[in-house]
């Protein structure tokens, strides 16, 4: 599939603008978020990004025996173009709250997603938190998949927590277009300690074991957080993250983040990420699509944050994006909490 | 490349133990010190930190397609 994608700069330049105008924010917590502060919450997002240059990826060079061979290799980077978010969670009594979210996506031209979850969150100790999650995935491509998982978070004390989630993954072989039949696990571990007064440490493992039609693969993925505030009333987050899949991926990506007070209800971030990977040009079986070889990629992303009042909570953030396929990316997110 | 990456991870690795014993030799947190935590290192910005790009590492990764990009109840 050979596109090309156009900058959208009239569209693009309304967003930002819009988004200046709105002066934004960033949702902070997220998952066992705040939600026994206040009786009703409501979240809304919009994102939309463009290409600015997207071109073919050149062939591969293969061997068969001792004979090479070029094979075309596309890469079709599925970068939701369009997606667009509405949740509400609901404090039930004072120690549960239920939520509902729905998301679209527009990943590409033939393909966009509907997203629906329920969650459920309980306090279950003065610091311990239960989360229980359902959630359903439809294709426009003609398929369906589920997830459901349980987890918990515990506040072992001010200086110290961990947190835990299991889910699993079901789809059938009707999503042909990704690859069939798939089930997979996964594990979510988190901890955070905090180090100095003004120094933590957060490290993240998570393990996947996917079993499909024709692939089958388990994951790792390790990051760890060294965040770091100053007198200026800053933080900096330090962030390593290692990624390796059985099917032949290893990449790493390390990044930095800045977090400043500008006055205490509006934070602007800033954030630099470097990507780079090794692969066997691995493919997970959606048609045309491989993770090619010595990937790498720049991410620079800025983020404004305001608290209007207790109620009002809104966030905008812009995001470039260049890799060495030649996809260079604009990304503009929009969104706004309301709590009553 | 190799030699690139190399040198990439021994910086980010350099950068982060110089950081940490930095930090380290700060000192550590006594209970009267506790309450000072809220504006510092367990205030919303250092206490709400997560992978924001969480996305791209999945997109990139090539994974999303098989259940990672959905999972994230957190």
């Amino acid at each position: 599939m050979l596109q090309v994608k156009r900058l959208h700069t009239a569209t693009s330049l309304l967003f930002v603008f819009a988004a200046l105008l709105f002066s934004p924010a960033a949702a902070f917590g997220q998952g066992y978020d705040d939600s026994f502060e206040m009786k009703n919450k409501l979240k809304v997002e919009l994102q939309y990004a463009d290409y600015s240059e997207y071109e073919y990826p050149e062939p591969v060079l293969f061997h068969y025996g001792v004979t090479p061979y070029q094979r075309m290799q596309p890469y079709i980077v599925n970068f939701p173009e369009k997606r667009g978010l509405i949740k509400f969670v609901r404090l039930l009594g004072d120690r549960t709250a239920a939520g509902i979210k729905y998301q679209y996506t527009d990943i590409k031209e033939d393909a966009k997603q509907h997203f629906v979850e329920g969650r459920l969150t309980r306090n279950l100790g003065e610091s311990v938190i239960g989360l229980a999650t359902a959630q359903l995935f439809r294709d426009s491509r003609g398929f369906s998949a589920y997830q459901g998982g349980v987890g918990g978070l515990w506040d072992i004390s001010v200086l110290t927590s961990i947190q835990g989630d299991i889910q699993y993954y079901f789809r059938g072989e009707e999503a042909v277009p990704v690859g069939g039949r798939m089930g997979t696990w996964n594990v979510r571990l988190k901890a955070r300690q905090v180090l100095t007064l003004s120094t933590a440490v957060q490290a993240e493992y998570v393990f996947y074991d996917s079993q499909g039609q024709d692939i089958a693969f388990r994951s790792h993925t390790a990051g760890i957080w060294l965040s770091q505030y100053l007198p200026t009333e800053t933080a900096v987050h330090l962030h390593f993250r290692y990624y390796h899949n059985t099917m032949g991926i290893t990449s790493f990506a390390p990044s930095m983040e800045i977090m400043q007070y500008i006055d205490w209800a509006t934070v602007l971030s800033a954030k630099f990420r470097y990507y780079q990977n090794e692969s066997d040009n691995v493919s997970f079986g959606e048609s045309g699509v491989i993770v090619p070889d010595g990937l790498v990629s720049r991410a620079f992303s800025i983020q404004l944050t305001r608290e209007f009042s207790n109620a009002l909570l809104m966030y905008a953030k812009y995001r470039y994006y260049d890799s060495s396929l030649s996809v260079r990316m604009n990304t503009y997110m929009l969104g706004a909490v309301y709590s009553f | 490349m190799v030699g690139h990456q190399s040198r990439i991870l021994r910086t980010s690795v350099v950068i982060f133990v110089g950081v940490f014993l930095l930090c380290a030799a700060s000192g550590c947190v006594s209970s009267k010190q506790a309450l000072l935590l809220e504006k510092r290192a367990n205030c919303a910005l250092m206490k709400g930190i997560q992978d924001n790009d969480e996305d791209l590492g999945q997109i990139e990764d090539g994974t999303g397609a098989v259940g990672e990009a959905a999972a994230c109840p957190t």
